[in-house]
């Protein structure tokens, strides 16, 4: 039998998903921060859709959810930057600059905005959410034809070729 | 007409000077035609500036008659129309030309006059003009009247009689005009035959059949009704006799409805073909035009253009647009006024795009239909053309040819006009009337018997016009252009730097922290160029190097295969070559121009174009010399150096090993003092018999050169040779008389027979048997009276190419002498010998092979047998393959010849290197310099390097650099490599360093050197052995040092371009930033002037030599290398809004700053690097997650910028702006080996690791639109 060719990792990749297949991922057990699709390992993904709800806690964190149609996404963005133990290892600076940058997100995340965001997938209290890393919002609405074509592209020869 | 001089012919004469004179004052009308401006001087010829004709500067009329052409006015063509005054005559020619005015006395209210000594006087261009006598005033035209004219007014030439024969008129358009010839004819007079010239020429008159041209309706009749006549019917029509003279007119009339009358019906016999019924002028015969001439067909094959330059007497004739005249048709010729500048008409020629690979352009053929009028005179003072007829084997052999074939021929014949001056006399280039030069020789050679056509003279094909067609041309792309070396120069520059532009998307070669910008290679494959290369090779004796040489210029070239000598005389043709141009984007470099056929004006210019020969454009030609072929052998009889030969042929040779070479420092351009090299005589010697050795010629040769090129005098010499010869016993007898068998057994261990294949002269192979004979160590006979183990050859000036063609590590043979410097050495116990390398002394390269002799070809089959492999490496230096002579032997000797060599080496302390911690051993040799501290007393220098060691490397050249145009000042560079002062290097030196990949490893060499150290060829891309480096911190890598003592070999060039990016193989994907890895930011040398300039367009004030992001698509991620414009892109530096650092609040902390634009971005960073010079951003946490991204930043000085520098929040803001995008289009490259060695360099000068990804290289990076990309993925089906 010939040997199967070795797919390249999709850990480190932000994969492009529609909401019903982001929704369909699994963590691996006991390493909830990697999720299994179609058996491979994924952390980071890309997803753009209408924000239909927001949650602004100034300081804290800023929850909200965007909606592509096939689904809708839970999404928290981090505004503690500062203060939070958790980005104790990071560079100050560095953070302050993230922090601001972080800040202006959350002013553009608007309901009703077509936002592109990237971040990593976690489980919070037992639902699946994207810890934002950062965010885009598309003025042009054929980005999000594009975006949706490339989810179904990516699925077909990638993600579950 | 006040006021205005009227003049004659006679006071044009006088005055004596080409000028423009008119009636009125102002500038000259130049013709009834739109003024065509003057050809731009640059695009014609850079050498000339063109001036216009001076204009008299007072009002004048010329007066006199103008004439029909006549055969006692001095002119070449004899059918010029003639202008007189009472007195004088000159040739002239008109515009508005009008029948009418023939035989009248007409004003010349505008004029041009050209002097000229081949014709009478000068030739007169009437632009302007009316009839004297008013009465015959042209004004009262119309179409009704039909002016008459006899053809034979008064009778010049004895014509046949026509008697009383029907005669013919005909009704049509003149389609074509033959040019005049001359029948030699008999007249059967009532008393006796006479025999006489018949002069004449043909027109082709496509006539009407209608009713009214068959009946005998009036004249005006079948003028007035224009409507009712179809044209259909072809007639010839021959102007003999006194009609002659109505050429011109006639020529005038093409294309014009014309009544003829008077005709007389002639069966006209040519040749084997059928009899031919034929229209003749007869004494009776007119001419009937109407008044007003108006031109009913526009004729075939008909073109309009203005003359840019005339070249080769009027052969080649360059118009506008690219177009392309070619009359080498003898006997047409054209008017003197097809000068350079003027817009001639040309009718029925042939139009052929030629499929030339070095050029594109239109031919336009001349034939015995062609016609030629001056529509417009030039205002330019330019030459007549003067054409004058000559019979010539190349003359016939170019019309033979199709017209593609023939303007080849023509380039040819110009360019060995130029290549050959004063090498050649013009008869041994161009032949005579009776023998082929070496142009005609040449072309035959090249071109297939089946291109050559039969000739039918003038009456033949200008009725069977179908005979002299280039439809059947064969299909001439084949054909290489031979060009000029200058000329072959000056195109390479074109191509060259058009190639090497633009070459900001280099990635720039980073060393002691510095970053230096790297010359690009482009290498031309031979049939892309589509041209030869022709010339003697020569030794430059600025240089020093090997050179293809012409009158024109010189060329360096590499010959893997150049034997040790070889005639300079000969010229060779080289038709398989690479031509490698290497360059450095610089600001300064030459801005050629160039059209598609600059390659030909260039070879039909006198001068050619001046070359714009840069220092920072390298050009050299690689090929191998078994591909050239001699071309002169039939001028020359091979001058095969006869002493060099004899030297060869036969008798004893010592075998010696070339260790090293010595060249004393502050080697100037010329070599003016004398090198050395260090040899060890092998305890073998050769002896070659000559005694059964044949001589034979390269197939290559044979089957290339042209005439007889059987050499008898080889032949000769080799009868004397063998005849002189010594025998074997002979030879042993030279070792002791005593005779006693056993004391030859015990001195040598070795007999053993063998032959040798001989490199002759230009590719001449000899063979010869002979015997190599292994002396003992401790053997009581000796061979010469006194002999080193170890000397040093001296070359003086006169044989530097003996020095530069030595390799170190080769086995040398020279010829034992018994008063000779090598075998008579007075003091043996002195420990430094010199042998002197004189002109007459010969130092032949050996090579072995273990193959049983069956051929004497081998040796050459050893070498055809190195053929360009696929991945284009182009061998240079490759061992034994390249000899002089060539040793067949036995198996067993090879072993015992390789391990006597391994016994030399060792006995030279040559021993692996150990360096560090790289293990540089696999290309590595070092040796201590203790034998050289006690041989250099002798070269004088013995103080110069300190006790360190020598080492040789070989290795690829990843990259050259001096630092000299480095981003910074080599003051931190010297201060690490200590005072090289000491070591004795002069001013003349520069300071370079060669980045060499060897064993995956970079080792740097520096050399302070005269860059005449480095072979031809030299560069990035190369394999090259150097010898004799100095390492200047033994158990410290990548500190080596060229010295004056090192030498160089390339052993191989990369014929593939070297970019240090893979062959073209380009990737395409629409991808995010994810993080950005390094980034380097300079400052820039380029000023900024105008902020309120478009952004996009503007040239960045910041320098990005480099940058490394991290892109991802969804599917997979890379590590993305880019600089420039492609960096500055994919950081957001050309957008507008910088969100980042609005975000950052860096805009907030900035005082009077009221916007944050791109402008406002830039304008912080270029303050920051005016603070720093250089901004080096290392990524130091995760490169998988935009915002998980931590950052070293350094700043020039070394200082890193901590996090309370704002400049730091500007850096990071500028980085998390990247990411903060949407998506990018990137065309990538994917990065070869060398490349990705070069970026590790670059790396670990920076102490980080290289990622873990594929490495690409940015070619383009686009923004994405959207739209089209989604449409594009659903039409193809995602």
């Amino acid at each position: 039998m010939a040997a199967q060719a070795q797919q390249p990792s999709l850990l480190n990749i932000h994969l492009k998903l529609l909401g019903f297949t982001l929704r369909s991922i699994t963590p691996f057990p006991n390493c909830p921060s990697v999720f299994n699709l179609n058996g491979k390992q994924i952390s980071r993904v890309e997803v753009l859709g209408v924000v239909t709800s927001r949650d602004h806690k100034p300081g804290r964190f800023l929850r909200f959810t965007i909606d592509d149609g096939t689904g809708s996404i839970t999404c928290v963005l981090w505004l503690n930057h500062l203060t939070s133990s958790f980005f104790a290892t990071r560079q100050p600076a560095t953070l302050r600059v993230i922090s601001d940058l972080s800040k202006s997100f959350a002013d553009d995340l608007r309901l009703g905005k077509v936002a592109r965001v990237r971040g990593r997938v976690s489980i919070f209290r037992g639902d699946l959410q994207v810890t934002v890393s950062d965010v885009v919002i598309e003025t042009d609405p054929n980005a999000e034809t594009l975006h949706r074509l490339d989810c179904i592209s990516l699925a077909r020869r990638c993600y579950f070729g | 007409m006040q006021g205005v001089k009227f003049l004659t012919v006679s006071d044009l004469l006088h005055y004596g000077h080409s000028h423009t004179g008119s009636s009125t004052p102002g500038p000259p009308l130049i013709s009834d035609q739109t003024p065509q401006p003057p050809p731009a001087p640059s695009t014609s010829n850079p050498n000339r500036e063109l001036e216009p004709l001076p204009q008299l500067d007072y009002p004048a009329i010329l007066v006199g008659t103008l004439r029909l052409p006549t055969l006692t006015l001095k002119c070449t063509l004899w059918k010029c129309l003639q202008f007189s005054d009472d007195s004088v005559t000159v040739c002239c020619d008109i515009v508005g030309f009008d029948p009418r005015a023939i035989g009248k006395k007409i004003n010349v209210l505008t004029w041009n006059f050209i002097i000229s000594d081949h014709l009478s006087g000068g030739f007169l261009e009437i632009v302007k003009w009316d009839l004297s006598d008013s009465s015959h005033g042209l004004s009262r035209c119309s179409s009704l009247v039909v002016d008459s004219f006899p053809l034979v007014s008064n009778l010049i030439e004895c014509v046949p009689k026509t008697s009383n024969a029907k005669s013919y008129r005909i009704h049509g358009i003149i389609e074509a005009v033959s040019p005049v010839s001359i029948i030699p004819c008999s007249v059967e007079e009532s008393s006796s035959n006479q025999s006489i010239n018949l002069r004449g020429f043909q027109v082709r008159i496509m006539t009407c059949e209608c009713k009214l041209c068959r009946y005998e309706e009036s004249v005006r009749v079948l003028f007035e009704a224009t409507d009712s006549h179809s044209f259909t019917a072809p007639v010839f029509v021959y102007f003999c006799g006194p009609a002659w003279c109505w050429h011109p007119v006639l020529t005038k009339l093409i294309g014009n409805v014309v009544t003829i009358s008077g005709l007389k019906k002639k069966l006209i016999l040519m040749g084997k073909q059928e009899p031919f019924l034929m229209l003749v002028t007869a004494d009776n015969t007119i001419l009937h035009l109407p008044r007003l001439l108006k031109k009913r067909k526009v004729v075939c094959g008909s073109h309009e253009g203005t003359v840019k330059n005339v070249y080769m007497q009027g052969m080649v004739v360059e118009l506008d647009e690219e177009v392309w005249l070619l009359l080498t048709n003898q006997s047409l010729m054209p008017s003197h006024g097809l000068r350079i500048g003027a817009v001639i008409s040309i009718r029925n020629a042939h139009f052929v795009v030629p499929q030339f690979s070095w050029a594109k352009f239109i031919i336009l053929g001349a034939c015995v239909n062609t016609s030629i009028i001056v529509k417009s005179f030039s205002p330019l003072k330019t030459r007549c053309l003067i054409v004058s007829q000559s019979q010539s084997q190349l003359g016939n052999f170019i019309e033979a040819l199709g017209f593609s074939t023939r303007l080849w021929v023509l380039l040819l014949v110009s360019c060995f006009q130029k290549t050959f001056s004063g090498i050649l006399s013009r008869k041994e280039l161009l032949g005579s009337s009776h023998n082929e030069g070496l142009v005609q020789m040449f072309a035959r050679s090249h071109l297939h018997s089946s291109v050559f056509r039969a000739r039918h003279g003038v009456l033949m094909e200008f009725i069977k016009h179908e005979s002299c067609c280039t439809a059947t041309e064969p299909y001439p792309g084949n054909l290489k252009l031979v060009v000029p070396i200058s000329s072959f120069i000056h195109h390479c520059e074109i191509f060259g730097i058009k190639a090497l532009l633009p070459s900001d998307n280099i990635l720039p070669v980073s060393c002691v922290g510095n970053y230096y910008q790297r010359s690009k290679r482009k290498v031309f494959r031979s049939e892309d160029l589509g041209i030869i290369l022709v010339g003697l090779l020569k030794i430059s004796p600025s240089s020093g190097r090997l050179q293809l040489v012409d009158m024109t210029d010189s060329i360096d070239v590499v010959i893997p295969d150049l034997p040790s000598f070889w005639d300079h005389n000969s010229i060779f043709e080289v038709i398989d070559y690479f031509l490698i141009v290497e360059g450095m984007h610089e600001s300064d470099l030459p801005e050629l121009s160039s059209d598609d056929s600059s390659l030909p004006r260039s070879i039909f210019q006198p001068q050619g174009f001046p070359s714009a020969r840069k220092s920072n454009l390298k050009i050299f030609v690689y090929f191998h010399l078994r591909n050239a072929t001699c071309r002169n052998r039939p001028i020359y009889p091979p001058i095969a150096s006869e002493d060099e030969l004899n030297d060869t042929k036969s008798g004893k040779f010592h075998l010696i090993y070339i260790t090293r070479r010595v060249r004393p420092t502050c080697h100037s351009m010329k070599l003016e003092r004398s090198v050395f090299a260090e040899a060890i005589v092998m305890p073998w010697y050769l002896f070659l018999a000559g005694k059964d050795g044949s001589t034979h010629q390269d197939k290559v040769l044979i089957d290339c050169t042209v005439g007889n090129h059987a050499d008898h005098s080889s032949s000769k010499r080799q009868k004397i040779d063998c005849a002189s010869t010594l025998s074997g016993t002979c030879f042993k007898d030279n070792f002791c008389r005593c005779g006693d068998q056993s004391c030859l057994r015990t001195s040598f261990s070795h007999e053993i027979p063998c032959s040798a294949t001989i490199q002759g002269v230009n590719n001449f192979i000899f063979t010869s048997s002979g015997t190599l004979y292994r002396i003992k160590a401790d053997a009581k006979i000796k061979v010469c009276k006194g002999r080193a183990k170890k000397f040093f050859l001296a070359f003086i000036s006169e044989c530097d190419l003996k020095y530069q063609l030595l390799q170190i590590g080769g086995v040398y043979l020279m010829k034992h002498h018994k008063e000779g410097p090598l075998c008579n050495i007075k003091n043996v116990s002195l420990k430094v010998v010199t042998v002197p390398i004189t002109p007459g002394t010969y130092l032949r390269r050996l090579s072995f092979s273990s193959e049983d002799l069956t051929t004497d070809k081998s040796l050459h089959n050893s070498l055809c047998n190195e053929v360009f492999t696929k991945d284009q490496v182009l061998a240079v230096a490759s061992g034994s393959s390249i000899s002089d002579i060539h040793l067949h032997v036995s198996s067993s000797l090879t072993g015992l010849f390789e391990s006597d060599i391994k016994e030399l080496r060792n006995g030279q302390n040559v021993s692996d290197a150990n360096l560090g911690r790289f293990s540089l051993s696999l290309g590595m040799n070092t040796r201590m310099n203790a034998n050289l501290e006690d041989n250099s007393g002798l070269l004088g220098h013995s103080h110069i390097f300190p006790a360190r060691k020598f080492t040789s490397l070989c290795g690829d050249i990843i990259a050259v650099h001096s630092f000299d145009q480095g981003s910074s000042d080599m003051c931190s560079s010297r201060a690490d490599y200590g005072d090289h002062g000491q070591y004795g290097f002069c001013d003349r030196t520069k300071n370079f360093c060669i980045h060499v990949s060897v064993a995956n490893q970079t080792v740097k060499i520096f050399g302070f050197v005269n860059q005449y150290l480095f072979p031809t060829g030299f560069g990035p891309g190369i394999n090259a052995t150097f010898h004799q480096i100095l390492d200047l911190r033994p158990g410290v890598p990548s500190t080596l040092m060229l010295t004056s003592e090192s030498s160089i070999v390339i052993n191989s060039i990369r014929a593939v371009d070297e970019t240090h990016i893979s062959d073209g193989n380009l990737k395409r994907f629409r991808c995010r930033v994810v993080a950005v890895y390094v980034l380097v930011l300079e400052k820039s040398n380029r000023n900024c002037v105008d902020l309120n300039s478009n952004m996009q367009s503007r040239p960045l004030s910041v320098d990005i030599p480099l940058a490394c992001f991290i892109l991802d698509d969804g599917s997979c991620s890379w590590c993305c290398w880019a600089n420039a414009e492609r960096a500055a892109t994919l950081l957001r530096l050309k957008e507008y809004q910088l969100s980042g650092c609005e975000a950052s609040g860096y805009k907030r902390r900035l005082v009077g700053v009221q916007n944050t634009t791109r402008a406002s971005t830039m304008h912080h960073l270029e303050r920051i690097l005016e603070k720093h010079d250089r901004i080096t951003v290392k990524s130091c946490r995760s490169v998988f997650d935009p915002f998980d991204q931590d950052f070293t930043v350094t700043a020039g000085s070394g200082r890193a910028l901590i996090g309370l520098d704002d400049d730091f929040d500007l850096v990071a803001s500028v980085i998390f702006n990247a990411c903060i995008n949407t998506s990018w289009t990137v065309v990538t490259e994917v990065m070869d080996s060398n490349a990705v060695n070069l970026l590790k360099e670059h790396l670990d000068d920076m102490q980080m690791p290289m990622p873990c990804m594929e490495n690409l290289w940015a070619r383009e990076v686009l923004s994405v639109n959207h739209a089209t990309e989604a449409r594009e993925m659903l039409q193809n089906n995602l």
